[in-house]
């Protein structure tokens, strides 16, 4: 407050204060409380309008619920031998199954994913915010908190709320970004966030760790160097030691099992990554740099994509404008450097540098990989982060008493922004962007329908049908294991989602519960149907499917 | 003979524009597959791909993946081949997503030319061959 009296030009964290007052505080701290509570908001509505987890959101659901009986030491498994590849493996933590079982234990399944997502998904935002604020200041906080509601927007708005890990750590990569270079910036209350935000981005889907690598290298490194040169006082000290017993805690299981078995799950990981295949090419990975980084027909975290992407080749045009415009973005930052405005330079030289690790690794990807959105989610972050670098930057070069001049009412305008985009996300369709969407909410009667009908014991379910197998399925042993039931599938390659207490081990069971989305052409003889559910009045794409369950008495 | 050293304000300039050259260059890189396909051919032929890869493995292990491919197949497929029936395409593209251009290219030719003279297991895999082949030609 008495910086604020005499007029800040900087505040106690060094971020500019462009001119702006006490009020701007308040200003942050109501957006900071706006973007908390969105996710919750959207989570909501998504649980009203019948959101229920199918598909590998309902296996990792399955996961989670296991964690006190069988806890996980690595994340889902990874499918880079369906991108032509050899090997098994998994993603590399489990730290989504972990943070998910409280809510799901205390709210039950379906509100606890949705809202365990959502309140991860808020302190993404928060923090983001927060830690733009501490080393940019107020127009920082605004470019990033307009285009964060876009973003959301843009990718669909089910990125608030799914447990898909894929797309979990699409937000966290924005604070994981800032807190690294806060940490090069010897900002040590930055630590614990960075350990937590590193393990949250990197652990639940390898597709993040290009983008991320960078990121996570630049805060260890940077923290070392800035330490070394400026010294660490006591503070310092107790945050930086609780950064490092968060990340002990958050990396042991996958260190305990990495240990443990051979060969190795990185092993297996570094196999994929490196094994001959065919690839994209570098003239692939250059163009998706440039249809991040190019401004037309408007930046790509601001185009309405959809979760499940589309991306074409970009024209000649963006080609040339996005490629120009990184190399740009790397001479701007070298020129702050020489300014001695190096604030700007790391900042900027650090997304550039996640987005050529990304660029890298999308020249990597095999054919069967690329059309796969896990792959691209890094464009709608390293979007937003690249254009808000670049114009932050730019602003930092307009002489100070201009900027004093007129920072007021840029940053009113860029937070009217994001409060209307708040809005607008707030009230899209709830579930756009989530898979399954058609089927939702009639798996909730459908599951209620079987639960109901089933005696109790212990079951095998099995699918007759692809939709039954990838969608249905799962949904329906997590509802059984959810109502007591002891549940189990047969062992497959198509089964290795499942956790292993699931696997069938050829144990006494009641009977085998058999699910269809289509034709019964190969019921077993003695099957007695359970539920059969026709199609809605009106009904659309996976909606038209006639779902049906048959218990084959063992 | 002793070398000048490069003026400071020189050197910095040659490494502004450094970055500049190298993205003249990586244009360079970036331009061709550009004159020889459209967004059609990232997105037909890369979901065809995928999905006869994902199809392959039967049965696929992520269903996010497949029906993620499978939908923009289906997309691709109705813009350059509108006249096809996407629900033959459904399932069976794995076989001739195996098989090489040229063989694809006789298959379509004999399909062209007559086709009772070419026993197709399934007009699936007729269908498959005709959009991998459109996908080959038009995607270079």
């Amino acid at each position: 407050m008495e910086q604020a009296a005499a007029g800040p030009r900087k505040s106690r964290t060094g971020a500019p204060g462009d001119g702006l007052d006490a009020s701007w505080r308040w200003a942050t701290l109501a957006l900071l409380g706006l973007f908390a509570v969105l996710p919750f908001a959207q989570a909501g509505r998504a649980l009203a309008a019948g959101w229920q987890p199918t598909g590998d959101v309902a296996l990792i659901g399955l996961r989670a619920k296991d964690v006190p009986v069988d806890p996980p030491g690595l994340g889902q498994p990874d499918s880079a031998d369906a991108s032509g590849s050899s090997g098994t493996s998994a993603h590399l933590g489990p730290i989504e199954s972990y943070l998910l079982f409280v809510p799901m234990a205390v709210l039950g399944v379906a509100p606890g994913m949705v809202f365990g997502v959502a309140a991860i998904n808020a302190a993404a935002m928060v923090s983001g915010l927060w830690f733009a604020s501490r080393r940019g200041g107020p127009i920082l906080v605004g470019l990033l908190a307009a285009g964060l509601p876009v973003m959301t927007w843009s990718i669909g708005v089910a990125v608030l709320h799914g447990p898909l890990n894929s797309l979990v750590p699409t937000l966290a990569m924005i604070p994981l970004v800032l807190t690294a270079w806060s940490l090069w910036e010897g900002d040590w209350v930055a630590a614990p966030w960075f350990a937590f935000w590193a393990a949250f981005v990197l652990q639940p889907h390898l597709a993040f760790a290009p983008f991320a690598g960078p990121a996570v290298l630049a805060g260890i490194v940077g923290a070392v160097t800035t330490g070394r040169r400026r010294g660490v006082d006591g503070t310092g000290r107790g945050y930086l030691i609780g950064a490092g017993a968060l990340a002990a805690l958050a990396w042991l299981p996958p260190l305990l099992v990495e240990l443990s078995s051979r060969p190795s799950n990185m092993t297996a990981v570094a196999r994929s990554i490196t094994a001959e295949r065919a690839t994209m090419g570098l003239p692939f990975g250059l163009q998706r740099l440039a249809t991040v980084t190019a401004p037309a027909p408007r930046p790509f975290f601001a185009t309405r994509q959809g979760l499940f992407l589309e991306i074409g080749l970009p024209s000649a045009v963006t080609v040339v404008v996005g490629l120009l415009l990184v190399g740009a973005a790397v001479s701007l930052g070298l020129h702050l450097r020489w300014r001695r405005r190096a604030r700007g330079s790391r900042f900027l030289l650090l997304v550039v540098a996640c987005l050529g690790m990304a660029t890298w690794a999308s020249a990597r990807l095999p054919p069967a990989g690329v059309v796969r959105s896990d792959h691209a989610r890094w464009m709608w972050t390293g979007g937003l982060l690249f254009w808000s670098a670049v114009l932050w930057c730019l602003w930092t070069l307009v002489p100070r008493t201009r900027r004093e001049h007129v920072a007021r009412p840029v940053v009113a305008g860029l937070l009217a922004v994001a409060v209307a985009g708040a809005f607008v996300v707030a009230a899209a369709p709830p579930l756009r962007g989530d898979p399954d969407v058609e089927l939702m909410p009639r798996l909730r009667d459908f599951n209620a329908a079987i639960i109901d009908r089933l005696p109790e014991g212990q079951y095998v379910v099995e699918a007759g049908d692809g939709l039954s197998l990838l969608g249905i399925g799962p949904a329906v042993v997590l509802a059984l294991d959810d109502a007591g039931y002891r549940v189990f599938v047969d062992e497959s390659d198509v089964t290795r989602g499942f956790d292993r207490r699931h696997f069938y081990d050829g144990r006494a069971v009641a009977g085998r519960v058999r699910i269809y989305s289509g034709p019964t052409t190969d019921l077993p003889a003695g099957a007695r149907l359970l539920v059969r559910q026709g199609p809605r009045p009106g009904a659309v794409g996976e909606d038209r499917a006639v779902l049906s369950a048959y218990l084959v008495p063992a | 003979m002793t070398r000048r050293p490069v003026p400071p304000r020189l050197r910095r300039q040659a490494i502004l524009i450094a970055p500049l050259v190298v993205a003249v260059a990586a244009i360079g890189v970036a331009w061709p597959r550009l004159e020889a396909s459209g967004d059609v051919c990232a997105m037909g032929y890369n979901a065809f791909r995928a999905h006869a890869d994902l199809t392959a493995q039967s049965p696929p292990q992520s269903g996010d993946d497949f029906r993620q491919a499978e939908t923009l197949m289906g997309k691709a497929v109705s813009r350059m081949l509108p006249d096809i029936d996407l629900d033959l395409i459904e399932r069976d593209v794995a076989g001739v997503a195996s098989a090489d251009l040229e063989q694809l290219r006789t298959m379509q030719r004999q399909v062209n030319d007559d086709p009772t003279a070419v026993t197709f297991t399934t007009p699936q895999l007729a269908a498959a061959v005709r959009v991998l082949v459109a996908f080959q030609d038009q995607c270079g």
